[in-house]
C-alpha cells in the first residue's frame, strides 16, 4: 500500500475522501487497479485515457459510497435518541420556514397579524430555532463522546453526523440572520431591545 | 415489486457477475472482461468497479478468494452459490425479454412499427 500511494500520492490522498471502512476495504485494490490498467498501456495517450477514466469516475463514485454509507449508519448504527432528537430539532426549524414562506407568498401582509406580535415572534424566530440548535449541539456531543474513535476523527465523518450537523447549521444560520439582520441595525443595534419593538423594526426596514 | 426480482440487476452488477461466471478474477481482469463483453461500450473506472464489488459482496452475491501467495497483493472475486442463482434468473428473464422482442419483431424494427414514436 504504502508503495501505491507513493507512486500515486494525489489519487491516494483522494481516496481518504470516501467512508473510512470502505477506503480501508477497497482503497489499496483501487490503487493496485490503477497501477495494473496504467501498467497495461504503454504509450502516452494510453495513459492519459487511463487518468481521465478514473478522474471522470471519481465524484460520482465518491458520492454514491458517502450516501451510501449515510444511509447504513442511519438505519443500523444510529442510536434512537440520536434519530428521535434529531427529528426533533429539524421539526422546531419548521415554523420559522413556513411562516417565513407564507409571509413571502402573501407579498409580506402577516406583518400585520398575530404571528408577528411580541410573544409568538420571539417564539418562533428566536426560541424554537435557539432550542433546537441546543438541543442539537447537546446530542452531538453526547454521540461523539458515545463512540470509541478520537472526537476529532468523529467530528470529520459528515457521514457519521450529518443528522446533527444539519440542524446546527440551519440554527446557526437563523439566529445569525436573525441577530445580524439590518432591522437590528435599524433600530437600536441592539438585538434584544430590536425584538420588544417590531413594529418599529418593520416600519424602519420598509423605509430603507 | 422486489428489488431481488431478475430484471433489477445494475448494469455493472450484472456485468461483473457475468464476467465471473468463467472464472475468480481480480480487478482489472473484470474490468478488461466486462469490456470485451460488452464490445467496449462499458468501461469502468476503479471507483464504479468497486461501488458495485461492494454492494454485491455486501449482498452475497460474489465473495474474496484467500489468494494462492502471500505476496499476492490482489484480491479476487468469485460468484456465490447465491451469485450463480442471481446470474442465472437475470439472464432467464432477459432471455425471454428478447424472445418476446423477437417474435414481436422489434429488434432493429422498433420505430418502423411504432410510427407514433417518431
Amino acid at each position: 500500500m504504502a508503495k501505491l500511494s507513493a507512486r500515486f500520492p494525489v489519487y491516494s490522498r483522494l481516496l481518504k475522501l470516501y467512508p473510512t471502512r470502505y477506503q480501508e476495504r477497497y482503497g489499496e485494490q483501487m490503487l493496485q487497479t490503477l497501477a495494473d490498467m496504467l501498467d497495461a498501456n504503454s504509450s502516452a495517450t494510453g495513459r492519459l485515457l487511463v487518468w481521465l477514466r478514473a478522474t471522470r469516475d471519481f465524484p460520482a463514485s465518491l458520492f454514491s459510497q458517502q450516501w451510501a454509507y449515510a444511509g447504513t449508519v442511519l438505519s443500523r448504527e444510529t442510536p434512537r435518541f440520536v434519530q428521535r432528537n434529531a427529528l426533533v430539532s429539524g421539526l422546531l426549524f419548521v415554523p420559522f420556514f413556513a411562516i417565513a414562506t407564507a409571509n413571502d407568498l402573501v407579498a409580506h401582509r402577516l406583518y400585520h397579524t398575530w404571528l408577528w406580535s411580541f410573544d409568538v415572534l420571539v417564539a418562533w424566530i428566536v426560541l424554537l430555532p435557539a432550542f433546537g440548535l441546543l438541543l442539537s449541539t447537546a446530542t452531538l456531543f453526547a454521540w461523539l463522546r458515545l463512540n470509541k474513535r478520537s472526537w476529532w476523527q468523529s467530528l470529520r465523518d459528515i457521514a457519521h453526523n450529518w443528522m446533527m450537523l444539519l440542524p446546527i447549521l440551519l440554527g446557526v444560520g437563523i439566529l445569525s440572520l436573525v441577530f445580524f439582520h439590518d432591522s437590528v441595525h435599524c433600530v437600536t443595534g441592539n438585538p434584544v431591545r430590536e425584538l420588544h419593538n417590531p413594529h418599529a423594526t418593520l416600519r424602519c426596514v420598509e423605509q430603507r | 415489486m422486489s428489488r431481488n426480482a431478475p430484471g433489477f440487476l445494475p448494469q455493472v452488477a450484472f456485468s461483473i457477475l457475468l464476467a465471473l461466471s468463467l472464472r475468480p478474477r481480480h480487478g482489472y481482469e473484470l474490468m478488461q472482461q466486462i469490456e470485451e463483453d460488452s464490445h467496449g461500450k462499458l468501461r469502468l473506472g476503479p471507483g464504479a468497479l468497486y461501488g458495485a464489488i461492494r454492494q454485491l459482496h455486501d449482498d452475497g452475491l460474489i465473495e474474496e478468494v484467500s489468494p494462492e501467495s502471500s505476496h499476492e497483493r490482489r484480491r479476487y472475486y468469485r460468484l456465490t452459490p447465491a451469485g450463480a442463482a442471481r446470474l442465472g434468473a437475470e439472464v432467464e428473464y432477459f432471455e425471454a425479454s428478447v424472445s418476446l422482442a423477437k417474435e414481436r419483431r422489434i429488434l432493429g424494427n422498433a420505430m418502423r412499427l411504432m410510427p407514433w414514436l417518431s
